[in-house]
This record gives structure tokens, C-alpha cells and sequence, in this order.
């Protein structure tokens, strides 16, 4: 099947007065049509910087040093001038940001906001209106209110799933979905997850799922890849990521959702504070934090290991046998 | 002990046009024991009243009826001494620990002004007692104090806000949202520390949170409060509120959580009819959860279900759930 999205050695860098923080390290990844994709890191991990990378609009003073985008066309999106690459945006690739209040104009009602975005890809107003509130209506939109309502006066989870139905009116390839869920209430997040994991199959839709909290991507994204200081430290299929997580960074992240069933006592944060990125160790970006820190580890970059279950891993524990591999996370699972 | 006793609060709406004047009931006839040492969390959506009950129950604001009460004698707080007097037996840790620190003031000024307003320290041994609330709290006092809060990480910050909370020496603690705003990873280390804290100190803590996994992990072996439009419409033990949830509501908030593929698994789903928190005013009489319950029957609209313990299949004495229908449902399993 074809990419939709292949992105090869992205690295971006913000030049700071003590120096060059390169906020994302050679971090590659394709995306197949239909397939979605989640990234998963604290804060500063660069996971949102990546999907800045993606639309080449990284903020000032932050500039993509290497690498390149490329979706279904092929080109080198890094190197599209302003006005393709503004037809671009929308018709193949579009973006839900976190606080989608900010992103809808408060002084229009949903339906003139519809016609802006007619307006400015040339598409039939009439039609994209229509469009438009089928869309809404798989949102769960009254949509008669909605069209003619100011933003204000839809709660939060609404405006989020208004943002949703927006940025998939002129059928993208791609949705890149930056913490959609996390201002909002649970039954509100529980009907966004659901929309999406709705969409991505009546539509087809490739979707970028960005996020800090792991346990809300597993039912909507096929494979999922864990980013830390920067750099991707694991990669692999959601299912066998979440359940039997390989580095230490991932099995941190999992561990530190509570559950919702049987006994807490393995449930513990991971120690230390987010990423300083001007203070990183030669090796393993992880090793300050890590409670299975070797001596190796502080001094040589951990390979990249690609596992027997399709799981690929930067960590000098990571071994090509998978019995091995599964044999020392459930030991440490035991340990703690 | 502090008992709430038929609290409510209303805010009056005032008539626009064509609108009507109407009351508006955050707060509804809520009854509610907090011993010392004990551990509830309230859970609900954003509207449900969650945060001006704690706030009713800090003396923040005065409640329109009913009666706070103290080891059995009742309270009242109107004046500002009265006020004080309350500051030093229950304290709050707000939601945002970027938005409680002042930006231009040294953790120092920030930290002593609650000893120096209280007079529980004199200036000359001011600097002693900070550096004692810190060391407490895990934070280097020497390297802490003369620094700004934009010096330190947001974890930091939550710890110092806790430290300020504690230094009245209060009996109970209420933590609003608390850690809603910190990375997943983060959440557990903090919520760790209120609970160590508290049991440390006997503290009662009440935990104001809209995600069952932190109202499940930090009062574990405490209890539950369901909040919806003012009403409490379930309580009891935590493990009993999450195993066998009763009330519809409860039960459509438990099943908006997205599980961990390959550790939990879903027996059952009750999805609300709409994603929305309704409103409801005070001259309606129904169940204010009718509107979205899937289960609803002509009743539900016309009659309120009331707080009652409920005693179907063997569940134990001090589950209570304010629904006609009440039936407990299973679900979600571990894998």
C-alpha cells in the first residue's frame, strides 16, 4: 500500500543564547493510507514540534535543519513554495489543535467559518455546507444549531468535535491531531475517541494521533511511537506496545496510569522531571531517569533493535529474541 | 468531623428580554461525613458543583441553606475572624500551581505570608518554619527559597503549593483538580505524596477530580462521591463504587474511559444520550440526570430519586444511589 505520509530524518533545532537545543533528532516515520499513527512523550519531548515540521510552519526562531516530508505526491514538502503549499493544507493534510477554541473565529458563526474555508480553496460554498453538516451529524452535532451558533456558545467538547468536523470538510489524506482530548471532560473525551475511531474507518482517514497520556490512543491508532528528549525511542504496533512495552521510558508511561480494576501497587510515576534538552548525557537520553541505568548507558547511544514482534527499540537492554525480551519485562513487572 | 448537613447554593440568573429570572442550583441538598484520616473523592463533569461544594466547605463561600458543622457543633462563617479561625482547620490546594504562586514574588514572601497573617511565626524565625515546610515536602530549602516560580518545574510548584497548604498545620485538605494539569507521568509521584502526606498527619482529604483512575488510586481504601448538577447521586466505598456502579450516571463516566489494550477489558458500555452536562432549575422536579439517562422511564421526569443506601444482591450497607432503577452493572474485567 502506498504512504501517505514518509517523513526521513526530520530534525529540527531552536537556537537558544546557550546554544543550539535541537528539540527533534533524526525521527522518521511513514504513515500507509488508511493507517493512524500515535505519538506519545511527556512534555518537551518534541512531539508536538514534530507536527509543526510536517506543515513546515515550525515557530520562530526553531528552523528543520535536515531531512524531508513527503506525502502522496512525492515532492519534498520542505521545499514547496508558500502559495502550493497553502492549497496544500486542508485538501491533504489538516491539523486539530488542543485548545480548538482558539483556532474558531469568535466573532463568526460556525457556517461563515464553513465559507471561509470555500472561499479560500475555491470550492462551492452551497456544497461544502451540505458537506458540512453530515459531517456535523457523525459528530453528534445538532447541527442546525451548531451551523448558526457563535463559538461561545457551544460548550468545549462541541467546539472540539466542530474543529474535527472542520479539518476533515475537504477529505484529507491525513488529520494531524495535536492533544485533542486533553482539555476536555471524560464523556466528552469518550465521544471525541469514539468519533475519531468512527471516522478513520468509514472514512479511511490516516490520522497522527499526538499525546502525553498513552492510555487514550489504544483504541484509535494501529501502531504507536514513543518520543523522548527529541528522539523516537520505540516504535511498534499499539497492541503489543501497550502490553508488553520494551524500553523503560514506555513501560514508565504505562505504568503510570492507575487502573480501573484489580490492585494499584504497581503503579508508579516515572522519578525525575520532563527533559532538559541542553543537559543530555552522551548515551541514552533517558539514563538520569531510568531505573535499569547501566554504566554503558550514560556513555554509548543505544542501538536501534528491531524486535521479533515488530516492536523496534533504542535501549542496550533490547535483545533480537523476543522470549528474552518478554521474559525481562515481566520479571520487572514482579520486581516492583 | 466535619458534617455537611442539607447544604445547598443557589445563584440567581437574572432576567434578560424575554428571559425569565431563574435560580440556578449548583449545590443541591448535599449531606456529607468527612472524618480525620478519611480519604473521599468527588467525581464529576465540569458543571457538576464539585468545585463550589469544596469551595462551601473551605468557608470560601457561604452556602444558601443547610449547616456546616464541626465535631458535632455547628459553624458558621461570616465574619473574617470566624474565616481565619476555619483556615486553620480545613485548607485548600488549588487546580493550577502556574496561577497560585505570584510571578514576581520569591517563593519566600510567597510561602511565609500564611504563617505571618495567621501569627503562627514572628519575622525573626519566619525563615526557619519555610525552611522546614520545604525540607517536608522533599524540596532544597536553601536552593528553593530565593528563586521565582518560573525557576521550577511544575511538579515543584505543586509540592511548594501542597507545603503552603500545610503550613497552618490544617486537619483537612481539599485538592481541587490537582493534578489535572501536570503529564501523565508526573500525576502518580504527586498523588503519592497527598496520600503519604495525609496519612502521615491523619489528614481527611478530599479529592476533587473528573477521571476515575485518580479518584480510584488516590482513596483506594477511602470512598467515592458521584457528583451530577449539584446532586450526590452515589457514594460509598471506592472499591464497591467501581466494581458494581449503580447509577447510570456513574456508570456512563466509568465507561468513557479509555482502557489499556491488554490489561482491561469492557463487559458492558452504558453510553449517555447526550454528550452534554444539562441544567437543571430549581422549580423542575425530576431526575436531573432524565434528560441523558439511557435508561430513563416517565418517573424519572417526574419525580426526584432521592440519596437511599441501596440493598440489591448483597451489596454492602454504605453504597447509597438517588435512582428509581438502580441496578448494579460489571463493566470492565482485567485481561
Amino acid at each position: 500500500m502506498e504512504n501517505v505520509l514518509d517523513v526521513q530524518n526530520l530534525s529540527i533545532e531552536f537556537p537558544t543564547e546557550t546554544g543550539v537545543v535541537r528539540a527533534v533528532k533524526n525521527v522518521s516515520f511513514q504513515i500507509k493510507k488508511g493507517e493512524s499513527l500515535g505519538i506519545v512523550g511527556e512534555s518537551g519531548s518534541g512531539k508536538s514540534t514534530v507536527a509543526f515540521g510536517l506543515f513546515n510552519s515550525v515557530p520562530d526562531p526553531g528552523r528543520i535543519s535536515s531531512g524531508s516530508v513527503r506525502f502522496l505526491d512525492g515532492r519534498n514538502f520542505l521545499k514547496v513554495n508558500t502559495e502550493e503549499r497553502r492549497r496544500f493544507y486542508w485538501e491533504h493534510i489538516s491539523m486539530v489543535f488542543q485548545a480548538s477554541q482558539n483556532t474558531l473565529n469568535p466573532l463568526l458563526r460556525i457556517r461563515r467559518q464553513v465559507d471561509d474555508i470555500a472561499e479560500a480553496h475555491q470550492f462551492n460554498k452551497k456544497k461544502l455546507r451540505q458537506k458540512a453538516q453530515s459531517l456535523f451529524e457523525m459528530m453528534y452535532l445538532d447541527t442546525d444549531r451548531v451551523m448558526n451558533a457563535y463559538p461561545h456558545e457551544l460548550s468545549g467538547g462541541m467546539k472540539q468535535r466542530v474543529s474535527i468536523g472542520l479539518a476533515l470538510l475537504l477529505d484529507p489524506e491525513i488529520v494531524v491531531l495535536d492533544e485533542p482530548t486533553t482539555a476536555l471532560d471524560v464523556i466528552s473525551q469518550g465521544s471525541v475517541l469514539k468519533i475519531l475511531n468512527g471516522i478513520r474507518k468509514e472514512l479511511n482517514i490516516s490520522l497522527l494521533f499526538i499525546t502525553h497520556d498513552i492510555s487514550v490512543i489504544s483504541e484509535v491508532v494501529d501502531s504507536v511511537m514513543v518520543m523522548y528528549a527529541g528522539q523516537v525511542i520505540e516504535r511498534g504496533p499499539v497492541n503489543q506496545v501497550m502490553s508488553s512495552p520494551t524500553h523503560p521510558y514506555t513501560l514508565g508511561l504505562i505504568r503510570s496510569i492507575p487502573p480501573l480494576v484489580g490492585d494499584v501497587k504497581n503503579t508508579k510515576g516515572i522519578s525525575g522531571s520532563a527533559v532538559q534538552l541542553d543537559l543530555l548525557p552522551k548515551g541514552c537520553p533517558f539514563y538520569s531517569r531510568c531505573d535499569m541505568r547501566m554504566t554503558k548507558c550514560s556513555e554509548i547511544p543505544p542501538p536501534w533493535v528491531t524486535l521479533d514482534n515488530n516492536v523496534s527499540v533504542a535501549c542496550h537492554l533490547a535483545k533480537n529474541e523476543g522470549g528474552d525480551k518478554n521474559d525481562r519485562t515481566q520479571e520487572h513487572f514482579k520486581t516492583i | 468531623m466535619i458534617e455537611l448537613k442539607n447544604i445547598s447554593k443557589q445563584f440567581d440568573i437574572k432576567g434578560k428580554g424575554h428571559k425569565k429570572k431563574r435560580t440556578f442550583v449548583a449545590v443541591n441538598q448535599v449531606n456529607l461525613t468527612w472524618k480525620r484520616g478519611e480519604f473521599i473523592s468527588i467525581v464529576g463533569e465540569s458543571g457538576c458543583g464539585k468545585s463550589t461544594l469544596a469551595k462551601i466547605i473551605a468557608g470560601l463561600i457561604s452556602p444558601s441553606e443547610g449547616s456546616l458543622l464541626l465535631d458535632e457543633v455547628e459553624n458558621k462563617i461570616n465574619t473574617q475572624a470566624q474565616r481565619a479561625r476555619w483556615a486553620k482547620v480545613v485548607q485548600v490546594v488549588p487546580q493550577d500551581p502556574y496561577a497560585s504562586l505570584n510571578p514576581v514574588r520569591k517563593i519566600r514572601s510567597s510561602m511565609g505570608d500564611a504563617l505571618l497573617y495567621h501569627k503562627m511565626a514572628k519575622r525573626n524565625e519566619l525563615d526557619h518554619k519555610i525552611e522546614e515546610m520545604l525540607d517536608l515536602v522533599g524540596l532544597n530549602s536553601k536552593e528553593t527559597l530565593n528563586k521565582y516560580p518560573h525557576q521550577l518545574s511544575g511538579g515543584q510548584r505543586q509540592r511548594l503549593v501542597i507545603a503552603r497548604a500545610l503550613s497552618l498545620d490544617p486537619d483537612f485538605l481539599i485538592a481541587d483538580e490537582s493534578v489535572s494539569m501536570m503529564d501523565v507521568s508526573l500525576r502518580v509521584g504527586v498523588l503519592d505524596y497527598f496520600k503519604k502526606i495525609a496519612s502521615e498527619r491523619e489528614l481527611g482529604l478530599l479529592f476533587i477530580t473528573h477521571d476515575f483512575r485518580i479518584a480510584r488510586y488516590i482513596s483506594f481504601d477511602g470512598k467515592i462521591a458521584v457528583m451530577y448538577l449539584g446532586n450526590i447521586v452515589e457514594f460509598g466505598d471506592t472499591q464497591e463504587v467501581l466494581s458494581h456502579p449503580l447509577h447510570p450516571y456513574t456508570q456512563s463516566l466509568i465507561s468513557a474511559v479509555p482502557l489499556i489494550a491488554g490489561k482491561e477489558r469492557r463487559i458492558e458500555e452504558v453510553i449517555p444520550k447526550s454528550f452534554e452536562v444539562g441544567k437543571v432549575y430549581a422549580d423542575r422536579q425530576q431526575c436531573p440526570f432524565a434528560d441523558r439517562c439511557p435508561f430513563a422511564r416517565t418517573d424519572c421526569y417526574e419525580q426526584k430519586p432521592l440519596l437511599k443506601t441501596y440493598n440489591g444482591n448483597g451489596s454492602s450497607s454504605t453504597h447509597q444511589v438517588a435512582c428509581h432503577y438502580a441496578e448494579a452493572r460489571e463493566l470492565i474485567e482485567n485481561v
